[in-house]
């Protein structure tokens, strides 16, 4: 066969660009999401609801679309519950606008059932699907591997970043159909409190905080070094979920559950969750899951809305976003050591966050002696040592 | 005889139509001389050849006008006809499209004779010749509407995206057809899904048309022959669908010719050869295309490392001329698929870190034609088609692959009796089918974490009667009746569930379980399809049609995704999924002018469908017993115009078409609030257009060198944009309201190919080789083939898919040996 190929150009790789959009909300939804576990943690359910005039844009440059101050409010002074087996009640506290918290001596239980009932400061009253809290098996293995390649966290300067990837082992129960997610929490060892931009840092009787300065350029960075020991905690973003309708009754292996930014060379803790979900959560999760993670591949499910498990007692066709589950906890407090990375820099994160090092107020005329920061405590800080912190 | 007494119904039938007594007493005497010059009948017989390749060409229309009378034949696979009228001065016409007409005079003593008749081909005159909305000749005057017989030829000269021939892409060029985009695993004809198509070859279906994901069409181009397009009439003998037929009938082999040929292009390459192994008798081809060089698409680009994919085809075919008038062909089509790619969905719920699909086509079909005499054949086609696709994860730890396998597979018997004489044209018949559909097996392989779950097999039987006849009752105007009546049967052994009336079906709702036995009907359902065609011709380059269809579907593609992918589930109608019924209503005129040079159509169809499938939100098909659950139905209306005008000769060809069309569907109000799409309000289609303009030139510029171009635009198709977005589960995620309430942006594109013929300017020579070099894309326009919205860490953002962003240049070679 004669012949001859000339190849000049092909681009069978499919690629994919940002897209511009703007968008405005017209119809506002609440949105209501919580889990009650049997965790002795703080559970909380968040009860909020869009503004119907809410505008959500793609960003100039990184055509971003992110929260935005005020695209929804707090539902405040709701009457919030959860019933356990249709008899007990237990009643939630606004701790913040918007969030309620179960009582600290709440501890779900496997078998038990919970039901969510929320009455709004208006009077209206919305009910929850009945979750049963299903018992889900323990982590039978789990390890970490160094992923060099990583992954694209925007919350970081460089964008990719080398992660440690966690896999874990686990027996499915064969006489029952089980539905997991997995959640993980990191908790990282922070070693600047406090930044001022154009000021600095004071301690006072009335509190700590920057405070501006005249003299200095409102360019001008100054950090400040933590008082106490401190940690930043990271939650993950990503939806695991996972079904044994294909595989019930056997041991899973290597189910990849978290990628583990590599923020910075010194060990880390990482608490995995193992959830057991209801068939309803899982699917709802799924979907959710199939409209904005598995997309864009040549086949996409185009999206529809999410029905949550949560309505309206007098609206059933009122669509609530969120979904009130109950989840039985196998619990992982992983140290994870970090001796199998690379390019990484001890006490690194400040700087793998913003893109410098850690400018701090050297003594000057003005004071000699620099203050240290509080390391407050927030969803995202604290100064506590978290339970399996190896010191 | 019963040829004697034809022209006396037909008559009637005349009678009826004209209802003028006076008229009809005049028309009588005029007839009676015909009558009885019709006892002195005459015959010629021959072959039609080719007049440069020698091969006898098939579909050739003989006719002859006795008194305003068309005595017409068109030729067999060799190319022999024969044709009886009554003796006389005539002029014999033969007629092919693509080929220059020929005329046989003969005079008034004439006897009966035998006749070689040579056609040349129109290209070799530097003429082109494209696609034809007529029938196969316009003295035949077909009655039907909305047929585009397409030319092998004409296809292979429109630009293709990797310089090869790809009917799915060429008929995309023709009015009303169109797509979800560039990696659609089918088209959209006239409002219709890709499954509602029926794509034939040889006889055959075919339930995946295309390679590499929508990037190949099936089938080695060097065996195909023609492609006849019906998207208004549909003749009664085809059935099982509901929007349109994509009949493909491929070469006969050639009894007298040695023929090698092949081809080398950017992806894949093609042979074929063509032996005859008894002189006038018996010869057989094989025509096979692979395309194995996915390796290379590392070099490429560095993102194309974890794509592979790969596939090969084969298609064969025996010819035996058994005897004058009986010939046996055999076909059979295999081909093979691999496609590993990070673009598509992984099997959820297997640990696994790679995902590929396979699948396998195998379709066999063995016809026998039998002359009974002149006017009176009968065909037997017994058929088989499998098509085996499976979606598979490769787990990380061991390479053991686990493959979820499933599989459709047809068999069929189909006669036919056909009948043709003067102004009429009968076919009737008879067809049984049966289906087995394997929904899905999970193969675990060597697997320890996987279970091994087997969904039970589906049967179904379907029976079909059909009649069509075609007739002229005057010069000017002439009709089509078909009717088909259908009978389709779900059987056991399987197990039916009821539920409670007016709740959503799932397995709360059930309320009792019915085993059925192997051989026990669960269901069934049948109905007739009329099929009626009317044309109005008020001079001979001016006519007016319209026309009425009614189909029902039994079996049909069960998918949650923008396009059917490779794997999607087929299922069979059953107790609880009730069959598709479309109506379809055309009407057209036709007008050409200069000489027949130009044509211009004008089409408009109004379609209205029952019972199309849609799926609930979450709704997952993979290995459910169950799929009722995960479903609903609804009615679909589509409505649209289409305009072309196209030049069919000279050294300067081809057409523009522009088309107006919408399709909305709807689920039914019955439903549950909870089961509805989009509210139960109806919204447009994945696939709805609303405009598309489409335009395929083809130059000559002298006896080697041509061009060609097209160019297209489209409206960009719906998607379902997000109402707005919520921060939750530490990330932030989109929510959606109303279904495809947004459009991506519009399609368009230019292409060229630039075709040399023969180089080394040789005449005669036996090897004769072409070069194609074609640009897909040229002015590089980035179409989006999809929109979605992805919630990244914290941050949702809007991208855009594109398939091809780049121009694509393409080389081929093509040689013939013979």
């Amino acid at each position: 066969m004669v012949g001859l190929i000339l190849l000049l150009g092909l681009m069978l790789a499919a690629c994919v660009n940002l897209y511009k959009v703007e968008i405005e909300s017209s119809k506002s939804y609440l949105i209501v999401e919580g889990t009650v576990s049997n965790l002795p943690d703080l559970q909380v359910i968040s009860i909020f609801r869009t503004k119907t005039d809410a505008e959500f844009k793609s960003s100039e440059f990184t055509s971003t679309i992110v929260a935005q101050k005020g695209s929804s409010e707090a539902v405040t002074k709701a009457k919030v519950a959860v019933i356990e087996n249709a008899q007990a009640r237990y009643e939630l506290m606004e701790t913040e606008p918007g969030f309620y918290a179960m009582p600290p001596s709440f501890l779900g239980k496997t078998g038990n059932t919970y039901q969510l009932s929320v009455e709004t400061a208006e009077g209206q009253k919305y009910l929850s699907s009945v979750e049963t809290m299903s018992p889900v098996p323990p982590i039978v293995r789990i390890y970490d591997k160094f992923n060099a390649k990583g992954i694209f966290d925007r919350s970081t300067s460089a964008g990719q970043i080398a992660t440690n990837d966690f896999y874990v082992d686990f027996q499915d129960p064969a006489d029952q159909r089980n539905f997991y997610r997995w959640t993980s929490t990191t908790y990282e060892i922070q070693k600047i409190c406090a930044t001022c931009r154009g000021g600095r840092y004071y301690v006072e009787t009335s509190g700590a905080d920057c405070r501006t300065d005249n003299g200095l350029s409102v360019n001008n960075f100054f950090d400040y070094e933590c008082k106490s020991l401190c940690w930043d905690i990271f939650y993950s973003s990503s939806l695991d979920i996972f079904s044994d309708v294909y595989t019930n009754g056997k041991l899973q292996k290597d189910k990849p559950v978290a990628q583990i930014p590599l923020y910075q060379s010194n060990p880390a803790l990482v608490v995995i969750r193992q959830m057991s979900l209801s068939p309803d959560a899982y699917r709802y999760y799924k979907l959710v899951q199939d409209q904005s993670v598995n997309t864009g591949s040549l086949a996409d499910t185009p999206p529809a809305p999410i029905r949550g498990n949560v309505s309206n007692v007098a609206d059933e066709t009122e669509l609530v976003l969120g979904y009130f589950s109950a989840s039985d906890v196998a619990e992982n407090r992983y140290w994870l050591e970090r001796k199998n990375t690379s390019g990484a820099l001890p006490n690194g994160l400040f700087s793998t966050k913003n893109g410098r090092d850690p400018i701090l107020e050297q003594p000057s005329d003005l004071r000699s002696i620099i203050p240290l920061a509080e390391c407050l405590p927030t969803t995202s800080r604290t100064p506590n040592s978290p339970s399996g912190w190896r010191f | 005889m019963f040829a004697d007494y034809f022209p006396h119904s037909q008559f009637t039938i005349r009678l009826a139509f004209l209802m003028n007594k006076k008229l009809l007493g005049f028309i009588l005497l005029l007839w009676l001389p015909a009558l009885v010059r019709a006892q002195n009948i005459v015959s010629i017989k021959g072959v039609v050849i080719d007049s440069l390749t020698n091969q006898p060409l098939a579909g050739v229309a003989v006719s002859t006008n006795v008194d305003n009378d068309i005595y017409g034949q068109i030729s067999d696979d060799q190319g022999h006809f024969e044709l009886f009228f009554p003796q006389g001065k005539r002029g014999v016409t033969f007629k092919l499209l693509g080929y220059v007409p020929r005329y046989v005079f003969l005079d008034q003593n004439t006897q009966s004779r035998n006749l070689s008749v040579r056609m040349e081909k129109v290209e070799n005159q530097l003429e082109q010749v494209v696609v034809s909305t007529k029938g196969y000749d316009e003295t035949v005057k077909k009655p039907l509407l909305g047929v585009n017989q397409i030319n092998i030829k004409t296809l292979s000269k429109i630009p293709a995206a990797f310089g090869e021939l790809d009917f799915l892409r060429g008929v995309q060029m023709l009015p009303g057809v169109s797509s979800v985009g560039e990696a659609s695993n089918g088209v959209n004809i006239r409002g219709g899904t890709t499954d509602q198509n029926l794509i034939l070859l040889d006889g055959t279906p075919i339930f995946n048309p295309t390679h590499m994901f929508g990037l190949f069409s099936v089938v080695p181009p060097d065996a195909l022959n023609n492609l006849d397009l019906y998207k208004g009439n549909v003749p009664a003998r085809y059935g099982g669908r509901a929007a349109a037929v994509m009949d493909i009938t491929l070469k006969t082999p050639d009894v007298n010719q040695f023929r090698l040929s092949g081809g080398l292009g950017l992806i894949s390459e093609k042979l074929m050869v063509n032996v005859p192994v008894v002189k006038e008798k018996l010869a057989f081809y094989v025509a096979a295309r692979g395309a194995l060089h996915d390796f290379l698409l590392p070099y490429i680009s560095d993102d194309l490392d974890s794509v592979k994919t790969r596939f090969s085809e084969v298609v064969g075919k025996v010819f035996w001329r058994v005897n004058a008038k009986n010939t046996l062909s055999l076909m059979g089509y295999l081909s093979t698929d691999y496609f590993q790619t990070n673009l598509l969905a992984n099997l959820p719920n297997v640990v696994g870190e790679t995902t590929f699909f396979d699948h396998q086509t195998q379709n066999f079909s063995l016809k026998w034609v039998s002359l009974i005499n002149a006017n009176l054949d009968w065909q037997m086609t017994l058929s088989a088609a499998n098509y085996d696709p499976t979606i598979g994860t490769i787990e990380t730890a061991t390479r053991n692959k686990v493959r979820l396998e499933s599989g459709v597979y047809q068999r069929q018997a189909t006669s036919s009796l056909n009948y043709q004489r003067n102004r009429q044209k009968w076919e009737v018949g008879a067809s049984f089918t049966n289906y087995r559909i394997k929904p899905g097996i999970l193969n675990p392989g060597n697997s320890q974490s996987v279970n091994l779950i087997v969904i039970p097999h589906e049967f179904a039987n379907e029976m079909a009667v059909f009649a069509d006849n075609e007739i002229s009752f005057t010069p000017r105007f002439a009709a089509t009746f078909g009717l088909r009546y259908s009978f389709f049967q779900n059987r056991g052994p399987t197990t039916v569930r009821t539920y409670q009336p007016g709740e959503p079906r799932d397995e709360f709702s059930v309320l009792e379980t019915t085993r059925y036995e192997q051989g026990q009907t669960t269901k069934a359902n049948g109905g007739l399809e009329p099929r009626v065609g009317l044309r109005y011709a008020p001079n001979p380059d001016l006519s007016f049609k319209l026309g009425y269809n009614l189909m029902r579907q039994y079996l049909q593609i069960v998918s949650n995704t923008t396009t059917p992918i490779p794997t999607s589930r087929w299922k069979t109608s059953d107790s609880h999924i009730r069959p598709q019924v479309s109506h379809l209503v055309t009407g057209g005129a036709y007008h050409s002018f200069d000489s027949d040079i130009y044509e211009v159509t004008l089409e408009a169809y109004l379609r209205q469908s029952k019972n199309i499938i849609d799926y609930k939100p979450g709704a997952n098909f993979l290995l459910q017993e169950f799929p009722e659950t995960q479903l609903v139905q609804g009615r679909s209306q589509s409505y649209g115009i289409e305009a072309m005008l196209s030049k069919k000769k000279g050294n300067f060809t081809g057409w523009v078409n522009y088309t107006y069309a919408r399709t909305f569907n709807q689920t039914y109000a019955d439903l549950n609030v909870l089961e509805r799409v989009n509210n139960g309000n109806r919204y447009p289609a994945n696939y709805d257009r609303p405009h598309s303009f489409n335009a395929s030139i083809d130059l000559v510029a002298d006896k080697r060198n041509s061009f060609s171009f097209s160019f297209v635009y489209s409206t960009g198709r719906p998607y379902t944009q997000p109402v707005g977005f919520v921060e939750y589960l530490n990330n932030f995620y989109p929510y959606f309201d109303e279904r495809n309430n947004q459009r991506i942006p519009d399609y368009h594109r230019f292409d060229l190919a630039w075709h040399i013929k023969n180089p080394s300017q040789k005449e005669n020579q036996r090897w004769k080789g072409n070069w194609s070099f074609t640009v897909y894309n040229l002015y590089a326009r980035k179409n989006a083939y999809s929109v979605f919205f992805k919630s990244e860490s914290g941050v949702a953002r809007a991208y855009k898919l594109q398939i091809f962003g780049a121009p694509i240049i393409a080389l081929s070679y093509n040689f013939v040996f013979e």
